[in-house]
């Protein structure tokens, strides 16, 4: 817990957590906006 | 999910043509009611759990489905002055177009399934059913409504996930790509911090 907390720390500063934010938001952008097919679906 | 790469493709762009700065510019993006956003995909997200069926077994997932882009239109609005989020605009609502064109659903060939499932046949590509754990319906050629707009550009094997997609999908990609490389207005924004510094 504690080594977790330090990476935290270490890490979690408030440009890369905003980073983190950015590309969350655009990748959910991307799946939800979207809406192209995958191949192993199943159509019947 | 593939469209998804078009981040990862961003953020490579990003770092090869901004280095250092790249990271910088990303988190100067300034996104407004990005939270709508997520919303929006966890009201998709039972029509993409669902399997293979008929289209009237997932009413209420449709549903869901089309409430969802009135949030992500409603993002765009939201952050109009970014051209790149106007670029992703243009993508879901070319999207949005053929999938309303088509009774609510992205119409996808017997063809093209065919392409991106290596080994499978016509045949089994029952028109009028749901593909499942997509937003895509299965709709022979001569019915689908806008073809150019729907899911005819195909990734096939051997790239590691074959995929179709759409027209609009390609814009959203491309929109996201743009964003990354940081607006002039987050630029603007970064100019003023460093003066400040």
């Amino acid at each position: 817990m504690k080594a977790l907390k330090n990476l935290w720390n270490r890490y979690a500063t408030p440009t890369n957590v905003k980073i983190a934010y950015v590309l969350f938001i655009l990748a959910s952008m991307a799946v939800a906006g979207g809406a192209p097919s995958g191949s192993g679906g199943v159509g019947n | 999910m593939i469209l998804a790469l078009a981040v990862v493709v961003g953020l490579i762009a990003s770092l090869i043509c901004h280095r250092g700065g790249a990271l910088d510019r990303i988190a100067a993006i300034s996104l407004r009611w990005a939270w709508l956003v997520p919303l929006a995909l966890a009201l998709q997200w039972p029509l993409l759990r669902a399997p293979a069926g008929l289209r009237e077994q997932i009413g209420v997932q449709q549903v869901l489905f089309w409430a969802s882009h009135l949030l992500l239109l409603a993002f765009v609005g939201l952050n109009w002055r970014s051209n790149a989020i106007r670029i992703v605009g243009l993508g879901v609502l070319c999207n949005l177009i053929v999938i309303l064109a088509n009774g609510g659903l992205m119409p996808v060939t017997p063809e093209t399934l065919v392409q991106i499932n290596p080994g499978t046949s016509l045949g089994q590509w029952t028109a009028g059913a749901h593909y499942g754990y997509s937003k895509d319906i299965i709709v022979a050629k001569q019915n689908v409504v806008l073809w150019p707009l729907s899911d005819i550009l195909v990734l096939p094997a051997p790239f590691p996930w074959p995929a179709a997609f759409s027209l609009g999908d390609l814009i959203i990609a491309i929109g996201i790509i743009i964003l990354l490389q940081g607006s002039p207005t987050s630029l603007r924004v970064l100019t003023v911090e460093s003066r400040q510094v």
